[in-house]
């Protein structure tokens, strides 16, 4: 009896163990699949800069939570705003996000992302670690990506490039817009970034 | 004697106003003034720097890394310092080979064959950080004119960095520090210029993207200026994951 229920907490475990571990490496094969996908599009001769924008901004919509990033980057303004504020800002913010990704990786062609590690932070979220490698003179830079489960498909909530966290920033400047023009203001500003982009 | 009573009395009382801060989120204390020092100091680069690192960066490669390299080696003596000040002793008996060698055989510094002699590259030390190590706070947030964004605890490690620099002590004013000699202020200052101007020129493309996609410019720069120091001090690690892990 002792001897079946051994066995039986190792399989459970062992499998526990397994499920944890397919986390892990699930998330590292999302970053290193979805890094050489946009690498893919960016150096491709054969489409022109509008489909490449277009390419990379499903691309980012498909892999990113941008709701969950607009959640974080409100901060504690979240609560001071009503829901159809809430509602407006998330639907503008998810056309800057992309707009601003897509406009930051048009110069990514020249670089290699090698994924080196992850380690799991709690139940849903592991960060992946990788490293940039530049094709033209060797250079290393370090990326974290905090990459997290909801209803069972991997998203990515954040990029960490030698410490600088893209979430973060933004959070900044959202905050400071909000703190000296307003919810208004803050609309106005990410509206007129799309016009521009 | 009265005088370095004072100001030990002057250094005790910044460094109890700072560790109160320690690990406190930086305020940005004066933002209309730092706003301003911020859209001065933009000016100044789109006039002035920018242009200069344009020109710089025209310069033939072999040029530009002779340059960087020999910048590089003077910064060893601000990094060396703060690395033994840290308890860094393996990197500071590392870098310290890698001055040495650098200087005799790399002369002055131009080529670099003690990353070739397998002397690791470490990560850039000065008092600012060492302040922040030894658990002293940000302080607020400054602009500086023309320097750019610091902290309080920043702007009193950037004194530290000139004033007990060996380079500047043997170059400016008339001490003669170096055998004997002085280099002369040009000699700082030219170094200092050399310096700043291959930073600026290696970062033309970051900067043009940053400004083009930041919707609050201003707060994007002091948030990684922030984040990058606390990178820097903390060697790597973060405080971010428990905000994230409760993230819903």
């Amino acid at each position: 009896m002792l001897k079946k229920i051994i066995i039986n907490n190792i399989v459970v475990l062992f499998f526990f163990t397994l499920k944890a571990f397919a986390f892990e490496e699930n998330a590292k094969q999302l970053i290193q699949i979805t890094t050489e996908n946009a690498k893919k599009i960016a150096i491709s001769s054969e489409i022109t800069i509008q489909d490449k924008k277009n390419k990379i901004e499903n691309i980012a919509l498909n892999v990113v939570d941008v709701d969950g990033l607009a959640r974080f980057t409100l901060g504690s303004h979240k609560k001071n705003l009503n829901d159809n504020q809430l509602k407006k800002y998330y639907k503008t913010f998810r056309v800057f996000f992309v707009k601003n990704i897509s406009s930051r990786l048009q110069n990514y062609s020249n670089q290699n992302i090698m994924v080196t590690g992850a380690k799991k932070i709690s139940q849903n979220y592991v960060l992946v670690n990788s490293k940039m490698i530049s094709e033209k003179d060797n250079q290393k830079i370090n990326i974290d990506w905090r990459v997290f489960k909801i209803k069972e498909k991997l998203v990515i909530r954040d990029l960490v490039v030698e410490g600088l966290s893209l979430a973060k920033t933004q959070r900044e400047e959202i905050n400071s817009i909000i703190a000296t023009k307003g919810f208004d203001g803050l609309i106005s500003n990410l509206n007129d970034y799309i016009s521009k982009n | 004697m009265k005088k370095n009573y004072l100001f030990i009395i002057a250094i005790t009382f910044l460094l109890n106003l700072f560790s109160s801060m320690a690990y406190s989120k930086p305020k940005d204390c004066f933002e209309t003034v730092n706003r301003a020092f911020f859209s001065f100091n933009m000016g100044l680069d789109k006039v002035v720097f920018k242009p200069i690192a344009k020109g710089y960066s025209y310069l033939p490669n072999p040029v530009k890394k002779g340059v960087k390299n020999a910048t590089n080696n003077v910064s060893y003596l601000v990094q060396i310092p703060n690395q033994f000040l840290q308890g860094k002793f393996k990197q500071g008996v590392n870098d310290t080979g890698r001055f040495l060698m650098n200087t005799t055989v790399g002369i002055l510094g131009l080529f670099d064959p003690a990353s070739k002699l397998g002397f690791e590259k470490n990560e850039n030390e000065d008092y600012g950080q060492t302040l922040g190590s030894w658990g002293v706070g940000h302080g607020c947030y400054i602009v500086l004119p023309v320097l750019g964004p610091a902290t309080l605890r920043d702007t009193v490690g950037k004194v530290g960095n000139m004033l007990l620099d060996p380079f500047y002590l043997s170059t400016v004013g008339d001490k003669e520090m170096l055998l004997g000699n002085n280099l002369g202020d040009g000699t700082y200052w030219g170094e200092t210029a050399l310096d700043k101007t291959n930073w600026r020129a290696e970062n033309i493309s970051t900067l043009d993207d940053l400004e083009k996609n930041s919707v609050d410019l201003y707060a994007s720069v002091r948030s990684l200026y922030l984040q990058r120091r606390d990178y820097l001090t903390q060697d790597g690690s973060s405080n971010d994951e428990e905000e994230w892990k409760d993230f819903k």
